[in-house]
Formats: C-alpha cells, sequence, structure tokens
C-alpha cells in the first residue's frame, strides 16, 4: 500500500482515465472521477452510454482497456472481482434461485468462513434493516418483485462493501413501487453510511436521490455535480437537455455586459448574466428552462423580455405550457401555474420574458 | 351429471366447452399411449408369464419358479448382476466427467459455425452403426492396434497391455457410444444458464471453483441427473457392444439373455430380462428420490 495524501482518503472510489473498447465500440472513454466516504454518487445517462460498464469496470466484473481504478487508495485494476471490496445489486437481481433467502445472504459470508453463530446475527440484522424479518426461510420465488429488490440488496450490504455497486435496480419494478423504494433506499444509505454508487437511465430518480451526478454519453462523463448544479447550471448541450426540458437559442457572443454577456439570437439581444469567458463572436447556444420563461404581468421586470404570440397551448395539470412565437420566428415553450393561464389563448399577443440569472451559456 | 342437466343450455356449453379446452392435449398422448401399452406392458406381462410357465409353448403350462430360484441362489447370476453395474457405473461416470466439460465448453461457443461444427463432431458418430463402431474399436486397442503401438514407442508399457476383450475395453467403448447421450441433456440445461449467476457468485466472494461448486453445478445437476439416467440405462441393457468387446470372456445381463434365448430356455431369459428391468427401475426411482430434494428448488428456476 502506498502512502497518499489526506485528501485522497477521503475518496472510495477512483477511476483514473478509464476506458473500455468492445471490438470496434469504446464503450467508455477516458473517465475520470472520484466518489467520496459514504456518499450517494449516481452514474445518469441514456442506454449505450457507457454507465453500466463503467460500474461492472469498478466491481471488476469488465477489465478496462486502459486506466487504473482505485479502491480506498488501493490500486485494484489487476484484482478479481472475488478479492475486491465492492458487492453488486445487478440490474435483474441475480438472486440465487436454489438457495433460500438466508443462504442467498449468507453467500459472501460463508465463503469468508465465519462461524454460523456470527453470520446468522449478521443475517438477521440485515434482514432487519431492509424491513425483512423472518424472512430467513422463505424461497425466492416466493417473495414479491420489491421483496426480491431488498433481498438482492442485503445480500450485498451484508458483506459491509467499501462501496455498494447498483445497476438500475429499480427498473423493473412498476412506478409506485420504484418511487417508494426509492425513498428506502436513499434512507438506508443514510442510515448504513455505505458509499452507494449507482447507475440509473431516469434523470428523476438521479435528482432525487443523489448526493453528486456523473451525466455520462458516448462514454464520457459530461459533468459531474449535486443535482441542483446539474440542473441550473448544465455545462453542455447534452446534460440542460437529458436533464429536464430546455429551449435552445443559436446566437453569438455580441458584447460583454457589466454583469454577465450579451448574447445575439437572430437580431435579439439576450442578457446572461455571470462570468462571461468566452470571446466576442464565439457561436452558442443559450439554454432556458420552460419553468423560467414568464408571460404576460409576470415578464414585467425581467431584463430579456419581447412582444410575442401565443401559438399553442396543452393543459398538462398543475402546469400549462404554452408555445409563444418572439419577432424574428423564434418560438419560446413556456410552463406556467394554470391559474396564471387564466384568460391566455392561442393567437393571443403576449409578453414573454425571462432573467439573466436563469439564462445558461453553452459553447458550441 | 344431474346438477349440469339442471343447468340452463348456454351454462352447459360452457362448461362443455372449458372441458373441451381442458383435455384438448389428450389425443395427441394416444400414439405413444397405444406403443407403450401394445409394445412394451404387453410384451413385460407376457416375460412374466413366461418366466414362470418355461413349457407355455410347447402347449403344457405348468407353474413353477424354478427360473427364479436358480437365479437368486446361484453366486455365478449375482456376480454377472454386480458386473453389469460395475460397468454401469464407471461408464456413467467416466460420460459425466467427459460430457459435463464438453456441454459445458460447447455453450460459450458464440460463432454459429463453430457450434455447428461442435454438433457434427459430437454427433455424427450416433450415424454410423454400432457394430462398426465396436469394431473401430477392436482394431485400435487390439495387442496390435494404434493405441498399444502408440504407447510402446512413447516406451510408457513395455509388453502390449490387454485392452479388448475385458470391462476396460466394453467401457472405453461404451462411454464413446454413449457420450452424446451424456452432452445432450447437459447441454440443454447449462445453456439456460445466465452469466449474472456467475457474476453474483463472483462478486460475493467466490473464486471460479467456488462459483462452479456452489451455483453452476446445483442449477445445471438436472441435467447431469438426466444424463446419467440415461447412459446408465443404456449401459446395463447395452449387448452388441459388450458382446463384441467382451469377447465372451466377460458376463453381463444382457449376455445371460443371448446365451439363454439360443439355448431356447425362455424361462430363465425370461427372468433375466425382468431382473435387468427391475435393475433399472430401481436405480433409476432411486436417483430420483436422492436429487429431487436438491433440485426441486432449481426446477422453480425455469418456470
Amino acid at each position: 500500500m502506498t502512502l497518499v495524501g489526506a485528501d485522497r482518503v477521503e475518496d472510495d472510489v477512483e477511476l483514473r482515465e478509464v476506458s473500455k473498447r468492445f471490438g470496434p465500440v469504446l464503450a467508455v472513454d477516458r473517465v475520470s472521477l472520484q466518489v467520496r466516504r459514504g456518499e450517494f454518487f449516481s452514474l445518469l445517462g441514456p442506454s449505450g452510454c457507457g454507465k453500466t460498464t463503467t460500474l461492472r469496470i469498478i466491481g471488476g466484473l469488465e477489465y478496462p482497456t486502459a486506466g487504473e481504478v482505485v479502491l480506498r487508495g488501493q490500486v485494484v485494476t489487476d484484482v478479481p472481482p472475488y478479492r475486491r471490496a465492492t458487492n453488486m445489486v445487478f440490474q435483474h437481481l441475480a438472486l440465487f434461485p436454489h438457495l433460500a433467502v438466508f443462504e442467498n445472504i449468507a453467500f459472501g459470508l460463508r465463503l469468508r468462513g465465519l462461524p454460523s453463530d456470527v453470520i446468522a446475527r449478521k443475517v438477521d440484522d440485515v434482514l432487519q434493516l431492509v424491513d425483512l424479518p423472518g424472512f430467513g426461510t422463505r424461497e425466492i420465488h416466493q417473495l414479491s418483485g420489491g421483496q426480491k429488490q431488498r433481498v438482492a440488496i442485503a445480500r450485498a450490504l451484508v458483506n459491509e462493501p467499501a462501496v455498494l455497486l447498483l445497476d438500475e435496480p429499480l427498473g423493473a419494478l412498476d412506478l409506485k413501487l420504484r418511487l417508494q423504494m426509492q425513498a428506502e433506499l436513499k434512507a438506508l444509505q443514510h442510515r448504513v453510511g455505505t458509499t452507494f454508487l449507482y447507475v440509473t437511465h431516469d434523470q428523476g430518480e438521479a435528482l432525487t436521490m443523489s448526493d453528486r451526478i456523473a451525466v455520462m454519453n458516448q462514454g464520457r462523463i459530461e459533468q459531474v455535480g449535486t443535482s441542483q448544479e446539474i440542473y441550473a447550471r448544465p455545462q453542455t448541450r447534452f446534460v440542460a437537455a437529458f436533464i429536464g426540458e430546455a429551449n435552445f437559442l443559436e446566437g453569438r457572443i455580441a458584447a460583454s455586459a457589466p454583469d454577465g454577456v450579451l448574447v445575439s439570437v437572430d437580431g435579439l439581444q439576450v442578457r446572461v448574466a455571470g462570468d462571461g469567458s468566452l470571446p466576442v463572436g464565439a457561436p452558442v447556444t443559450v439554454s432556458i428552462r420552460p419553468e423560467h420563461v414568464k408571460l404576460g404581468a409576470a415578464a414585467a421586470g425581467a431584463a430579456n423580455r419581447w412582444d410575442g404570440r401565443v401559438q399553442d397551448m396543452t393543459f398538462m395539470g398543475a402546469v400549462v405550457r404554452a408555445t409563444v412565437a418572439l419577432a424574428s420566428g423564434i418560438a419560446v415553450v413556456a410552463e406556467i401555474q394554470n391559474d396564471a393561464a387564466v384568460g391566455l389563448a392561442p393567437g393571443d399577443a403576449v409578453v414573454a420574458g425571462w432573467a439573466p440569472q436563469h439564462t445558461v451559456v453553452l459553447a458550441r | 351429471m344431474a346438477r349440469a342437466d339442471v343447468l340452463p343450455l348456454p351454462q352447459r356449453r360452457a362448461i362443455w366447452r372449458v372441458m373441451a379446452r381442458r383435455y384438448a392435449h389428450l389425443p395427441l398422448l394416444a400414439p405413444a399411449v397405444a406403443v407403450s401399452v401394445a409394445v412394451f406392458w404387453a410384451c413385460m406381462a407376457v416375460l412374466v408369464v413366461m418366466s414362470v410357465y418355461p413349457f407355455l409353448a410347447a402347449g403344457t403350462p405348468r407353474f413353477t419358479l424354478d427360473a427364479w430360484q436358480r437365479f437368486l441362489v446361484d453366486p455365478f447370476y449375482w456376480g454377472v448382476v454386480g458386473t453389469t453395474l460395475r460397468i454401469g457405473v464407471v461408464v456413467t461416470a467416466l460420460s459425466l466427467l467427459i460430457g459435463y466439460p464438453t456441454a459445458y465448453a460447447m455453450s460459450k461457443i458464440r460463432r454459429p459455425g463453430w457450434a455447428l461444427a461442435c454438433y457434427v463432431v459430437l454427433f455424427a458418430p450416433i450415424l454410423v452403426s454400432v457394430v462398426v463402431r465396436t469394431y473401430g474399436w477392436l482394431l485400435l486397442l487390439s495387442q496390435t492396434g494404434a493405441v498399444n503401438y502408440v504407447l510402446r514407442t512413447l516406451g510408457l508399457i513395455g509388453q502390449p497391455i490387454p485392452l479388448i476383450f475385458n470391462t476396460t475395453g466394453i467401457i472405453i467403448a461404451m462411454v464413446h457410444i454413449l457420450l452424446p447421450f451424456a452432452v445432450f441433456p447437459i447441454l440443454s440445461v447449462v445453456g439456460q444458464l445466465t452469466s449474472d449467476l456467475k457474476e453474483a457468485a463472483m462478486d460475493l466472494g467466490a473464486n471460479r471453483w467456488q462459483t462452479f461448486r456452489r451455483v453452476t453445478l446445483p442449477l445445471t445437476l438436472p441435467g447431469v441427473v438426466a444424463a446419467a439416467q440415461i447412459v446408465f440405462t443404456l449401459t446395463i441393457s447395452a449387448f452388441v457392444t459388450p458382446f463384441l468387446m467382451g469377447g465372451g470372456k466377460v458376463q453381463i445381463l444382457s449376455g445371460l439373455i443371448y446365451r439363454d434365448m439360443e439355448a431356447v430356455n425362455l424361462a430363465f431369459a425370461s427372468t433375466v430380462a425382468l431382473i435387468l428391468l427391475a435393475l433399472a427401475m430401481a436405480i433409476l426411482a432411486a436417483s430420483n428420490v436422492l436429487v429431487r430434494r436438491s433440485y426441486s428448488r432449481a426446477e422453480v428456476l425455469r418456470t
């Protein structure tokens, strides 16, 4: 073991420039990240973005083509999965059908040669923890979907891994159960304090559960940050489009304003707050979330404000989505509370506006 | 019946439809049942009768247990039973030891061309007559055959070792002939095993051997048992290969049947046939009982 700096010890998992190639496909492309001790960290991205492969590399089930995997300060790239301090909850759970719940959970403990009274105590404790007391003698096929889920988590957690790897474990559950399990999983992680590394393609799941999120696309990490950072300050167009929804306006940096920059979009001068690190003339995309676009009186104070005409309105329950055509033909989507939409109809003239601090500039 | 008659007509029709659907598969069973009843069970009944009425064919039936008594009290015949069972056990064990890795490897082949090549290599010998294959083995294994030649050339043996006209020869030829029957049932089960169970075992700390021992083997046990039962029953009832490879020097039950048929000793031949059948059934039943507990859970996996 090598001596490492104090800040390094705080990381349970570190990937250094990890790549994985499957034939002609580069599934993971120079991914580097650090997961802190006790953190709920999510890898979020569309299917095929390399998030599951990244997780499997950490667990030792895939061998990286290049790069290093570090677990608690030790390089484990060449360590086989059965000697790594990681445990995985598989997408399809992979519970052993020939073993009862108790033996499924005790599987790892038996391999470590623990005495049977210790095993019995640990299994009972973890069954208590996942809220399945007395389920030890049940067969796997007797369990419901949610119960199988908990057994799979218990089977991994009972080994007290340095990091628990979860590969879309809630994907097979129906929506209601999924929401319930999300809350339970988050509460469980809080109780046990184990580092969770969670793979999902569901942005809602990642936003509600994670301390930090890494958004992946085409084998690369696009952005790492907290839920709020990822949502409010996306750094790439992919992140802005994948997390929530956004209006994208193509333009160029026109000038630097006192507290930000001016972007010219088809003749409109859009004010954007923040430090303008991009040079004048650089092609950019401006991103505005629909819920930040205000209509009528609500837009009165906004620095970006233009006359427009309602093209289309869709009632969605609590909110109404209105598409507004601004002068020069630019269309923006506004998401407004349904009481603010009263009296508005397609064809009406309306003022649309948004604040510079809700406007994000993305380099193109 | 009476209650169905008081039901209104539409409901009675509905009941008929349900019944028709429930038993719609029965006609499919009919040919197999007919053949089995007519050929197998009827013949078995005839065998039982013939074993206790030796002169039935001559038209002077007289009940006697002579044939059964002769078999059961003579240690020579118990020795024949022992030899038969020993060959069956050894051939079954060797077929599983060779067949399991073969099936496992074949299930891993992803390229259709290679998989097909494997199937052809493994199963093509079935197309060749057992007699022809057995004579092939006689040539290979004889004192001057290829196997002894290679072993002597390599200096591994000084004198040629006797590989034919003994149980060794029978076992070698039987394993070769029955290997496909061991591979196929195992292959069908191993192929269904998903890799994530093995990955889960490794993730939980099992090395390759422990993964095999604790996950792969228990989950493929049904296929192994099926293979063992098929190979064992085919071995103890085989005649041509043991007859030719044994060269008259190894006595097994099927050889006794042949000998007594030739001698028109129908009562004794029937008795031996029934004892062979009883042995096969007893061993099948015992193996079923023994493994049922261990693989009843594995069965659930595939439903």
